[in-house]
């Protein structure tokens, strides 16, 4: 897969411009970071690249056929189905890959419970597993770790980065210690000189 | 999904009120002290098993369940169908939703003699309770799927979910308890028009001939036991429906 060259991008909600004139470039096979402060447009650009959402102007170029893979910001799990089931319905992996990827995520019983009866923490890490294990050629991570206690998260972004190693990577992140751990090959400072 | 108790049981039917209520029937039925103006309830259940020792009685219910039972299914399938359409194209929905507003508005004594010009009184209950259930299941069911939580779908789009896995696991749990609750409201109806359809066309052998029947007579306490057995039929249908509802449900989301 090519590098994703974002050009001019821009958008506005009414009167607030979320993108102005916003121009980068992405590595293909390595990690970028998008940091930013709140409103900056870091989930706005996620939702531009995703096809979620169109610019009001300009272009992204190296999405076409690409398979994406998100871990949003909001879980978005289906409340009454299972962990596993969530993961593999999405997925199209096998029960046994996706139980697989959910115990190294710490989840053992819970997988077989109902995603609504799960923990924050818990239902974070099922929507990890399920960006994860998925096809896909580059994953965009809105903030990923949120919610997670320490120890739990140094494990999770261990696996994560040991599952995403030469792939595209794009991580949102307000956290610089969440950035660094994955030694991104850039950063993007979103609501700044780059903007 | 954690649900919040208010403290107080679901409500249901609390018998001691419905003995009360026999009660009370009984004393106005004494103090009138003519059946033919009110029946007491004890006359009442002695005509209601006398009539159920009856092939009459069997017959007339097998009559009026079946075509209104059918209506009903017709319905909700139509209902699904359309509102499907509606959800999923905007022209659809322009197109049926003046056709659902109309039928909606027409009082059902009208189109009962409406429909009468068109087809015999035998099928009359099965157009009816159609006709009345249908914008109930169209109206709920469009309700529902425009209620399915936007951001799923999105995350569905992302992840390139097949469009049967979409259905099953995010429309179908997000939609049906609008469904549920339209068959619920819906099934009541459906009794009423279909039976009402019945008294004005009085197709033979069906429970509504056997009501007009009742009363051309001024046979009171036949009338009031046959009402008794529409009443019980229609709950236990509704009972039944319902439970066969929450079947599907499980099987789906499983």
């Amino acid at each position: 897969m090519n590098d994703i060259i974002i050009r001019n991008l821009s958008l506005s909600f009414g009167e607030k411009n979320v993108l102005k004139d916003f121009s980068a470039v992405i590595p293909a096979g390595k990690t970028t970071c998008v940091t930013g402060p709140s409103g900056s447009g870091k989930t706005s650009l996620t939702r531009i690249l995703c096809g979620l959402a169109r610019p009001d102007s300009g272009t992204v170029e190296g999405m076409q056929g690409v398979r994406t893979a998100v871990v949003f910001q909001e879980d978005r799990l289906c409340p009454n189905i299972s962990a596993l089931t969530n993961v593999c319905f999405v997925a199209s992996v096998t029960k046994a890959e996706a139980s697989e990827a959910l115990s190294r995520l710490g989840l053992g019983q819970e997988t077989l419970q109902i995603a609504g009866t799960l923990s924050g923490g818990q239902l974070r890490r099922v929507a990890i597993a399920r960006a994860l294990v998925s096809d896909w050629d580059v994953l965009v991570m809105d903030e990923p770790f949120k919610g997670l206690d320490e120890r739990t998260k140094f494990s999770v972004m261990e696996w994560v980065r040991e599952k995403s190693r030469g792939k595209t990577v794009i991580l949102i992140s307000h956290d610089n210690s969440e950035c660094a751990f994955f030694e991104p090959e850039k950063t993007i400072s979103l609501g700044s000189v780059d903007q | 999904m954690t649900s919040i108790s208010n403290g107080r049981k679901k409500s249901g039917l609390a018998w001691w009120s419905v003995a009360v209520w026999l009660c009370i029937w009984q004393l106005a039925a004494m103090a009138i002290g003519r059946n033919v103006l009110l029946a007491s309830p004890v006359l009442v259940a002695r005509t209601l098993f006398a009539l159920a020792g009856t092939r009459t009685f069997y017959s007339a219910v097998l009559f009026s369940l079946t075509r209104i039972a059918l209506g009903f299914f017709i319905a909700c399938v139509l209902g699904l169908a359309l509102a499907i359409g509606s959800y999923r194209h905007r022209f659809f929905e322009q197109l049926t939703e003046p056709a659902i507003r109309v039928i909606k508005s027409i009082p059902v004594a009208s189109f009962i003699i409406l429909v009468l010009v068109w087809v015999s009184s035998k099928n009359l209950s099965v157009i009816i309770s159609l006709l009345i259930v249908l914008p109930v299941i169209y109206s709920n069911t469009l309700e529902g799927l425009r209620r399915t939580d936007e951001k799923l779908l999105e995350m569905a789009r992302v992840f390139r979910v097949r469009p049967l896995q979409k259905v099953r696991y995010i429309y179908v749990p997000q939609t049906f308890g609008y469904f549920k609750s339209g068959c619920s409201i819906a099934l009541g109806l459906a009794w009423k028009s279909g039976i009402a359809a019945e008294v004005i066309g009085m197709p033979l052998g069906s429970m509504g001939e056997q009501l007009y029947q009742s009363k051309v007579f001024l046979d009171t306490p036949q009338l009031m036991a046959w009402t008794v057995a529409l009443v019980a039929l229609s709950f236990a249908f509704e009972k039944l429906v319902m439970a066969l509802l929450d079947l599907a449900q499980g099987r789906v989301e499983r």
